[in-house]
């Protein structure tokens, strides 16, 4: 019952929200075009002629101007902060962040690579690219090793605890 | 009306079970899995444990997403799919290097912990030792095994549910292996050499092993797989309170090179705990929910 209301809850939560994204304008009467607005600006309230408050004008997208690139490592670099806080006490010096922020850049497409593509035996390009992307994890958990003390895949469960309960963590890398 | 249709369709998501259960079998919430390093998902895509890789208690979350990590489906994600995040556990017992003697240390762990989902994945580390002459006898095999799966069974609620699955043929692996040196990814060879120490494999993987060495440890291993699966139905037999039931799909699968861990040739890469996830999924208790899949 509980969950039931509970998710009654949250759909009347989301259709709201759906319902302010198709018209963010709606409360606040329409949005002004302003192209030349620097960033900011359009913020402020501005006053019109008749003294009368103009609407104001909401950032269509907030997140539509940032590059997705550097929001990913914004959110990595959170990551691995925390990690390191956690892990050593203290932050990583930025050039030893930005290093591993490196390597871990590399993990998503090295594995969803090896993941993704069927070996093909008589197809030297494949079988480089499927060294080549086992290369690369490896080198990128060694970067962690070497900041962090601990491998990428144990970094991730240290950011995510909860996930999974490990009732055995066992140290020894064994069969 | 827009607003109603999606109301009364969310409410319907809530309502309407998720999966059917067999009667008096509890849904499949806190899952608890007991083995070793393949359920550790040990060099799955990373050096070393990825828990997230797991074919039982794998992951896909926020982190994993954001790390860009493959999707392994496993049963943990299917049992959230499938019945939902509400109540969920997900514990992993498995230890690396663990031997089936070593089962009824795990299992002792779950006494009252009401566990719902037992999966046991154990064995391979008592085919691969150092040398062939230390292989289990049918008695040790059988005697340990059956003190760890009777710790178990003792120890679950009623209306929970077991899947124990064979050990992988150990054999298939060691030609997987050998065909990867060939074609120039890695040289098994030279790795299980140096990998010895950590995971011991001599009586399959040593390079002075016979074609009829590695012929005989695989009969060790097919017999391994029929104490477990005699024991399996007699605990199911005797212990009807619980849904027990075991799968041959991890060794009867036929695993290829994408299923094998380019880290150390062993263990299964993340294709080879999808593929054991939904072999045993498919061929488990739970088969006829398929949502997650």
């Amino acid at each position: 019952m509980a969950l039931l209301a509970a998710g009654v809850a949250l759909l009347l939560l989301a259709l709201f929200v759906a319902h302010e994204r198709r018209d963010p304008g709606s409360s606040a009467g329409a949005p002004v075009e302003d192209a030349a607005t620097q960033p900011g600006e359009h913020l402020a309230p501005r006053s019109t002629a008749g003294g009368e408050r103009a609407p104001v004008q909401r950032p269509s997208d907030p997140l539509g101007a940032l590059n997705p690139h550097e929001v990913w490592r914004g959110q990595v670099a959170a990551a691995v902060r925390r990690a390191a806080l956690q892990r050593l006490g203290r932050p990583l010096a930025s050039e030893a962040e930005a290093r591993l922020v490196d390597a871990i850049a590399t993990v998503g497409p090295a594995a969803r690579g090896l993941d993704r593509d069927r070996l093909d035996p008589d197809d030297p390009a494949s079988i480089a690219a499927m060294r080549e992307r086992t290369a690369a994890l490896v080198a990128a958990d060694q970067v962690c090793r070497d900041e962090l003390g601990i491998g990428i895949a144990e970094l991730m469960h240290v950011l995510a605890p909860g996930a999974i309960e490990d009732g055995a963590a066992s140290p020894a890398p064994a069969g | 009306m827009r607003f109603g249709t999606t109301f009364l369709f969310l409410l319907l998501l809530v309502a309407v079970p998720a999966a059917a259960l067999e009667p008096e079998q509890s849904a499949p919430k806190g899952l608890v899995s007991f083995g070793d390093s393949i359920t550790r998902g040990f060099d799955a895509t990373l050096p070393a444990d990825n828990l997230n890789q797991s074919w039982a208690n794998g992951t896909h979350g926020f982190i994993e997403k954001l790390f860009g990590l493959p999707d392994v489906k496993s049963h943990n994600e299917r049992i959230s799919a499938n019945f939902g995040d509400s109540g969920r556990r997900n514990v992993v017992l498995a230890r690396n290097g663990a031997k089936v003697g070593s089962l009824d240390d795990q299992a002792a762990q779950t006494a009252g912990k009401d566990y719902t989902y037992a999966t046991v994945l154990i064995g391979g580390n008592d085919v691969c030792r150092d040398t062939i002459a230390e292989l289990p006898t049918d008695t040790e095999f059988a005697t340990d095994a059956a003190v760890g799966l009777v710790e178990l069974f003792n120890n679950l609620p009623d209306g929970a549910t077991v899947q124990v699955a064979a050990i992988p043929d150990i054999k298939n692996l060691y030609e997987i292996g050998i065909d990867k040196t060939a074609l120039g990814i890695i040289d098994c060879k030279r790795l299980w050499n140096l990998t010895k120490e950590g995971f011991p494999c001599g009586s399959m993987l040593s390079p002075d092993n016979t074609e009829a060495d590695r012929e005989y440890v695989q009969q060790r291993n097919i017999q391994y797989n029929n104490i477990l699966h005699f024991l399996t139905l007699i605990g199911a037999r005797h212990y009807t309170n619980l849904f027990i039931s075991w799968t041959d799909k991890t060794f009867t699968y036929p695993f290829s090179a994408d299923d094998v861990s380019n880290i150390d040739c062993y263990h299964p890469s993340s294709q080879g705990q999808r593929t054991i996830a939904r072999e045993t999924w498919n061929d488990g208790p739970f088969k006829d929910a398929q949502k997650g899949s």
